[in-house]
């Protein structure tokens, strides 16, 4: 048996060092690209969503390397992700891809026996006690949270003048340690110094006392277009060009912890408590609608009071509970004076597009910001000010 | 008071319920109630004008509908229904509708928006008795009312089989797959009924096949499907396909299937569909907010006449995914 599994962001080089840990054969499928999209749009029906077509063509290319058998999570919701696999299954196997299939759904919707009993299969008889592996799981969840908390802080470092430059290359050393690393103690313990280091710069950073005039942004929406960055034609990257500090969710850590509600792995993966007040819950969704549109708007309705100046949102053309949060936008963008950018994508390349728009809304922001500096400051001083 | 009721989406399916909902609701207090059902060139343009971009035709019909009410009634009845009968969901725009259709009804009341799960009734009642004290009934008027809706539910006439339908002499037969709301909408679908009459075609809406011989359909699949339109949809085409359940002289010559642009469940139902009728020519209409009908004409003349050459000629038309293949090549 040879395992493989449709990419969705970074979550290749943790898996790459759990199955190695665990002795089970993985075939990484190569990393998305135009042609590997263009391979997956081929044999997918028109109006299906990005990543469905880019899953298509991981899959066909892992295929090609050798892989026998996907591994895949899925859903019970509306959302289309959960009717995934049985699409995948029969158009791969029109174009001779006969894989076996391991869907994960979620405990709440096949319970915890079902789950395990599926994942069992994927170490093929092997006999691994039960404690290594999960003393393996809960060391990639530790490596996971660690990761994205160093992650997290230099993206939104990317705006301060004196940091930048120290943070993007900490986060950069980080990346090639996730990528080269040889098993998964020694990325844990490398991974926990650098978690250190940046803790470090944040302290520095908090004892600053000049006025910030910079800009920092949400990103969030769709979680696979978050997650992935070809998906998403890689904001991240331009967002640092432009100086604005960022943060986005959801993450995979976000996910294990929302999906799997994990013990021992720190309360950086419970579930957040709804906190608010009352104008939060008369405005937020109140219910799950599928995907994860409900956290969308929550993440949004809270961005301002986390010291966020915008929201961009994303997600793949087509996208269904998507849509139904951006019509929320209309009205949270008033009642919460939070400008909200919603950018569509599908298999179309050309970026121009879309760096214009990011770009005019960075400096939307950052004028937005220097306004209400100035006046505040206008109001201290009581002296007139022009721009 | 006055609730407005607006159509489109499911009204078509719980036409009685609704209707006898609100009579008995109407006849117990003091509440005037008003419909909009037939949807028409305003309609459409004022959901255009309220609704999200990328919303789909149904939705953007729907929101027109409550704006026309919005302008005169104190509050709109917006509905959110995560699960249908069989625990099966729709489309995540159904459970957030209200969200959907919040612009369009201008600041009037919202009604009846608690989440409603059909295969729960108990909870139903609840959530709607809850909903009416909203807007000032009492949950005694709202729980008589329910049981009218209820009932007319089970006395619903049932709705006439196919299977025993008669049907011209020598006229082509159309079954007619998609969702109900693109089904019945003439304005929505352009009136594909009478246009396929005109052409010589007998249109058999998918509802109305013989559905107690439930097909098994994804016995073989990883697993249930969850989406209500894909369940009902495959299984109409399963029993096209098949024929076991039609007389011979009542074969299906033809499926249309109505779907909106940008639908995301029939991304996937359409690919199933196409598999299921391995042997029945398949048109695929895509309805939007466009209202030209040139190109819809002569898609359905061409399609139609294709049927007629293929029955004539008894040509095997190759389905979709395998090639070329001509049994008897006279044309």
């Amino acid at each position: 048996m040879q395992l493989t599994f449709p990419h969705l962001g970074e979550a290749y080089l943790y898996a790459r060092l759990l199955f190695k840990e665990l002795g089970v054969p993985l075939t990484i499928p190569p990393l998305n690209s135009t042609a590997s999209l263009e391979r997956g749009s081929r044999v997918s029906p028109e109006e299906i969503c990005l990543p469905f077509k880019l899953m298509a063509g991981n899959l066909l290319e892992a295929w090609e390397a050798g892989a026998d058998t996907v591994l895949m999570p899925a859903t019970m919701g509306p959302c289309r992700l959960g009717q995934y696999g049985e699409l995948l299954q029969r158009i791969l196997r029109k174009e001779g891809c006969r894989y076996r299939w391991i869907l994960l759904d979620s405990p709440a919707a096949i319970g915890y026996r079902e789950l395990i009993r599926r994942a069992d299969s994927v170490l093929d008889g092997r006999k691994i006690s039960g404690e290594r592996i999960f003393s393996a799981l809960r060391q990639v969840a530790i490596l996971v949270k660690d990761f994205e908390e160093v992650r997290r802080e230099c993206r939104l470092l990317c705006g301060s003048y004196r940091f930048r430059g120290l943070s993007a290359s900490i986060y950069r050393e980080a990346e090639t340690l996730l990528k080269t690393a040889g098993d998964l103690q020694s990325a844990g313990a490398a991974m926990q110094e650098k978690r250190r280091e940046v803790r470090r710069i944040k302290r520095s950073r908090a004892e600053e006392t000049e006025r910030r005039e910079e800009v920092s942004v949400l990103v969030t929406g769709e979680i696979y277009s978050c997650i992935e960055p070809f998906a998403n034609h890689h904001i991240a990257d331009l967002l640092e060009q432009l100086n604005v500090s960022f943060a986005i969710t959801p993450t995979i850590g976000w996910w294990i912890g929302r999906t799997f509600h994990l013990p021992g792995c720190g309360a950086g993966c419970k579930k957040p408590p709804v906190r608010g007040g009352d104008s939060f819950r008369k405005e937020r969704i109140p219910c799950e609608i599928g995907g994860y549109a409900r956290d969308t708007v929550d993440s949004v309705l809270r961005a301002a009071d986390s010291g966020f100046d915008g929201v961009i949102q994303i997600f793949p053309s087509g996208c269904m509970p998507e849509i139904v949060a951006k019509s929320v936008f209309d009205r949270t963008e008033h009642s919460r004076e939070i400008p909200v950018l919603s950018l569509i994508f599908d298999e179309m390349g050309g970026e121009a597009g879309y760096i214009t728009r990011v770009e005019a809304f960075a400096d939307l922001l950052q004028r937005k910001k220097r306004r209400s500096l100035q006046r505040e400051y206008t109001k201290k001083r009581g002296q007139a000010w022009s721009i | 008071m006055k609730i407005g009721i607006p159509g489109g989406l499911l009204f078509s399916r719980y036409e009685q319920e609704i209707r006898s909902f609100f009579h008995a609701l109407q006849q117990s207090r003091n509440v005037e109630i008003e419909y909009s059902v037939e949807t028409s060139g305003e309609i459409l343009d004022l959901g255009v004008r309220f609704c999200v971009d990328e919303a789909c035709l149904p939705i953007k019909v729907f929101c027109g509908h409550a704006a026309k009410l919005a302008e005169t009634c104190d509050a709109v009845v917006i509905p959110r229904i995560l699960r249908c009968e069989d625990g099966s969901s729709i489309c995540p725009k159904f459970s957030g509708l209200p969200e959907l259709a919040a612009r369009a009804c201008q600041g009037k009341t919202m009604a009846f928006t608690r989440p409603l799960a059909f295969d729960r009734p108990g909870q139903v009642l609840r959530k709607v008795v809850a909903s009416g004290k909203e807007l000032g009934i009492p949950a005694g008027t709202i729980r008589k009312a329910f049981r009218a809706g209820v009932d007319a539910g089970r006395n619903k006439a049932k709705t006439h089989s196919y299977a025993d339908g008669e049907f011209g002499e020598g006229r082509l037969k159309i079954l007619l797959l998609g969702h109900p709301y693109h089904v019945h909408d003439s304005f929505a679908n352009r009136d594909i009924l009478k246009k396929l009459n005109r052409l010589g075609a007998d249109v058999i809406p998918g509802e109305t096949l013989d559905f107690k011989s439930k097909p098994s359909v994804w016995d073989d699949w990883m697993k249930t499907p969850y989406w209500n339109f894909l369940r009902e949809n495959c299984q109409a085409a399963t029993l096209a396909a098949n024929g076991a359940s039609l007389a011979e002289k009542n074969r299906i010559d033809g499926v249309i299937y109505l779907s909106s642009f940008g639908c995301g469940t029939d991304a996937f139902t359409l690919e199933f569909v196409k598999e299921l009728l391995p042997d029945i020519p398949l048109l695929a209409v895509k309805l939007d907010e466009q209202t030209g009908e040139a190109g819809l004409d002569t898609r359905l003349e061409a399609f139609c006449e294709l049927l007629e050459r293929r029955k004539l000629h008894a040509i095997d038309i190759s389905s979709p995914g395998r090639g070329v293949s001509v049994r008897q090549a006279v044309i």
